[in-house]
């Protein structure tokens, strides 16, 4: 799902924390992605709508609307409810992964990700080879 | 990672002053939802940052607040005043080691053990089992402190921790501590650290051991205990059990994070819903399986993988037997440019002094254009020059505003600290206060509000201390028991003004003419001779306030001429009125800005001088017969007070004004200790100068603030007048 003009599979992150957003920017863009950021679901909503991602990753907590009411209202939406989302949450109990999925996350990562997994994540769910360089 | 290490420390800040003002709103209200969840989001927002990080104590430390918070949020736990101190800390707590952090890039060495004692205040019993782990943690509270990393390496279960500080002089003695270590079993974690901060390399004696060791072994105590036999004062063992150390949970190996994600897509099919939302998790499932079956170099047809996607069973199967081979192909679609965030711009304080400068400078040299258009006359040229100056006097205006607009920030960043200190006040006095703040938005010159900062926490803290009285105090004198502290910002006449105000027990005149006295500052006589409000003002004379009896006595506090000093030095002046029983009010009159004074022109003996527009209260004219002379001492009656007048060509040592006139230009000074009318030969424009501090020969010239050049070029001295009185 790369895009043939060089550019990688654009991911949407969507964390009221500037730090985890600088981090999974860093973090992504060094391994070829194209991140774009929103500080809440509202505006990652807004954003998704704009340029369809190929891949959300959602915080939980966020002030005007939460990770779950978002990814909710994506999967209502047609032109985005097929978009694959990875939830990302300091909760590590079970249930907190389950009302993820039930929100309709694909994936769940405990905070802090390690830099490997989230990319190892973020490549199986666009599409992107595992190991090597991003684009083919 | 440092830039993200920035990020992180602009970030905590931001987020510490927001749970801050959330934390005072929810003191304030304890119903209060907005601020419950603010406060929450901050903990949770830092728990999750600082996380990413090696700050284990500071993660510790949100977290634990984050819990507390989750039990306000839920209501089972409530709020009360002590829970707010508790929270204070943390928050003070967090502040100082992001100081730390953004000062030496690490937390200090007993951050463990101060994140430990703060969270079990928060949480109101011992530390939480998962965290911490039991045994004997709390004695050893460095322990709940270990990294993830550390954590591995000591392992889980039931381990010993051990405490050693050594004796500085033990070298002497012969004990080796790291001998010691080498004779326990099952040694598992070692931390060498400084016992103390250490001191300068200069000062460091290489003799002394300035160490602490800390460590954790997988033997019994008893076990561990015949290794320091020779120290046993020195040593401190005890049990302590530690819960698992936290693993990410996709740690696993290479492609089995594929599987595990593949496995969970199968689990969404079957997860409850209504129809509506299971037929869209179907759809996301469909492209999650088809992407990840691509990433592992597996590509399938998308439609292959939506009809396997029906239910558990068939995505299962279709998994297992392995897909066709046709590539998946997509639209490439293309990027959005992503929008970059704002970020304020820093400048050198120098080269924004520079420019101010030259700004200053530029102003002064447009002012000559316009003697020069004058003395072109009429002619056409003439009438083109009178255009072009106006245009750039227009764009030097401009540009000036532009300049100084620049350095402005808004007061709030001088406001911001008040509520947090009101509140810390008024509980440790036991008064009941309403902080009222209006005008924070006012903007003055970054030197202004540096000025500002300390006097006016002297002033709010005084008004706290000594305006405002103790409830029943004020329920006898038929006040409402809780007091009302107002602080104000606002411009006026091209400074700012900062105005405090209390309704507290205000100052009594009588009071102060008595202390004055009494401290021999004035003679009986004097003292009696003082209007009221010129015996309030007594507060800001040197060496009046200091005694802790005279705050008693007046209602006001320790400093007051700290205050005074500090606003005078910013070339701006301060102002006090009281009534006793009704309050009393403290303004701070200060210009916008310290690079560019705004002067009264006044002439004497044929030299122009300038006195800052700060300190004049107004100018007219006295009639020769309205000025009364006590031996050589003048003085006139100005707005209903007698007002001392003093004439500048004396003060400078210039030769009496000959001329035979009806009536004196007088400018009303306003100094610390009240009105002086200063009598000059003429008043001329304000004029807004770049004031040059005296240098070489000149320097110890005394009485002068410095020399400008007004803007048609002629030279002015600009008066310090305190000094000159």
């Amino acid at each position: 799902m790369t895009g043939t003009d060089g550019s990688g599979p654009r991911v949407l992150v969507v964390d009221d924390a500037v730090t985890v957003r600088a981090f999974s920017r860093r973090v992504l863009e060094a391994d070829g992605f194209v991140v774009d950021e929103a500080v809440n679901g509202i505006e990652g909503l807004e954003r998704a709508m704009a340029a369809p991602p190929d891949l959300v990753i959602v915080d939980v907590n966020m002030r005007k609307m939460d990770g779950y009411t978002m990814l909710r209202v994506l999967r209502r939406d047609p032109g985005l409810r097929d978009v694959p989302a990875i939830m990302i949450s300091t909760e590590s109990k079970a249930s907190d992964r389950e009302q993820a999925l039930l929100a309709g996350a694909n994936w769940y990562i405990v905070k802090p990700p390690r830099p490997e997994v989230l990319v190892e994540a973020a490549r199986l769910l666009t599409g992107r080879p595992l190991g090597g360089e991003g684009a083919p | 990672m440092s830039e993200l290490f920035d990020q992180f420390i602009v970030e905590a800040q931001e987020l510490l002053e927001t749970a801050g003002g959330a934390l005072l709103a929810l003191e304030r209200d304890p119903a209060d939802r907005a601020s419950v969840d603010e406060l929450f989001r901050a903990f949770h927002t830092l728990k999750g940052s600082s996380a990413l990080f090696d700050m284990a104590p500071f993660t510790r430390l949100v977290h634990a607040g984050e819990d507390t918070l989750s039990l306000l949020r839920d209501g089972r736990r409530g709020m009360t005043p002590d829970l707010a101190d508790r929270l204070f800390r943390a928050l003070d707590q967090c502040a100082r080691w992001v100081a730390a952090l953004e000062e030496a890039g690490t937390l200090p060495a007993d951050a463990g053990e101060a994140a430990e004692a703060l969270a079990r205040g928060l949480s109101g019993g011992p530390a939480d089992g998962a965290a911490a782990g039991g045994g004997e943690v709390e004695a050893f509270p460095w322990v709940a402190g270990l990294t993830d990393e550390e954590r591995r390496a000591a392992g889980e279960g039931t381990l010993t921790a051990i405490d050693y500080t050594p004796d500085p002089d033990c070298f002497f003695t012969g004990d080796d501590p790291l001998a010691l270590f080498r004779r326990v079993p099952d040694l598992r974690l070692l931390r060498i650290e400084p016992a103390h901060p250490l001191p300068p390399l200069a000062q460091m004696d290489p003799y002394r051991c300035v160490l602490r060791f800390r460590a954790l072994s997988g033997a019994a105590v008893e076990a561990v205990t015949p290794a320091f036999r020779s120290v046993p004062d020195q040593v401190r063992t005890g049990s302590v059990t530690l819960s698992p150390a936290f693993t990410p949970p996709a740690a696993a190996a290479q492609g089995s994070l594929a599987a595990t994600m593949l496995e969970e897509q199968t689990r969404i099919l079957d997860l409850p819903g209504s129809a509506a939302e299971r037929e869209s998790r179907r759809a996301a499932v469909a492209r999650a399986v088809a992407a990840i079956l691509t990433a592992l170099g597996r590509p399938t047809q998308r439609a292959a993988v939506a009809a396997a996607c029906g239910d558990v069973g068939s995505l299962r199967r279709f998994l297992a037997d392995g897909p066709g081979e046709t590539p998946a192909v997509s639209e490439p679609r293309p990027s959005a440019p992503s929008a970059a965030p704002r970020r304020a711009l820093r400048v050198e304080p120098e080269r924004m002094d520079a420019l101010m400068a030259l700004v200053g400078e530029l102003s002064v040299v447009k002012g000559q254009l316009g003697p020069l258009v004058r003395r072109a006359g009429d002619g056409e040229m003439a009438r083109d020059l009178k255009a072009f100056a106006a245009r750039v006097d227009s764009l030097v205006g401009d540009l000036r505003h532009a300049a100084l607009r620049l350095r402005l920030l808004p007061l709030a960043r001088v406001f911001d600290p008040l509520p947090r200190l009101v509140r810390d006040t008024a509980r440790r006095l036991d008064k009941t206060v309403e902080l009222v703040l209006e005008g924070a938005e006012t903007e003055a010159d970054k030197d202004i509000l540096d000025v500002l900062g300390e006097p006016l926490l002297h002033l709010v803290r005084n008004a706290l201390d000594h305006g405002i009285e103790m409830p029943e105090r004020r329920a006898a004198a038929g006040k409402p028991p809780a007091g009302t502290l107002r602080v104000r910002a606002f411009q006026d006449k091209g400074g700012v003004v900062v105005e405090v105000s209390d309704d507290g027990a205000g100052i009594d005149p009588a009071a102060m003419r008595r202390a004055a006295v009494a401290k021999g500052l004035l003679d009986p006589d004097a003292a009696a001779a003082l209007s009221d409000a010129d015996a309030v003002r007594l507060v800001f004379a040197p060496g009046f306030s200091t005694a802790g009896s005279v705050s008693e006595l007046s209602g006001r506090g320790v400093g007051m001429d700290a205050v005074r000093a500090a606003a005078e030095r910013a070339g701006g002046r301060v102002e006090i009125d009281s009534t006793p029983g009704n309050g009393t009010r403290v303004c701070l009159l200060l210009p916008l800005t310290l690079s560019i004074t705004r002067v009264v022109v006044v002439e004497a003996a044929g030299s122009l001088y300038g006195i800052p527009v700060a300190l004049v209260g107004g100018v007219q004219r006295v009639k020769r017969g309205e000025i009364r002379a006590v031996k050589r001492a003048e003085s006139v009656v100005l707005r209903d007070r007698v007002v001392p007048l003093v004439r500048l060509r004396r003060l400078l040592g210039q030769p009496e004004d000959e001329r035979a006139r009806a009536d004196d230009c007088v400018v009303l000074a306003e100094l610390g200790d009240g009105p002086v009318a200063v009598a000059v030969d003429d008043v001329g424009e304000r004029a807004d100068v770049v004031l040059r501090p005296m240098t070489g020969v000149l320097r110890g010239l005394r009485g002068y603030a410095g020399t400008a050049v007004l803007g048609d070029g002629r030279l002015i001295l600009v008066l310090d007048l305190r000094e000159l009185l």
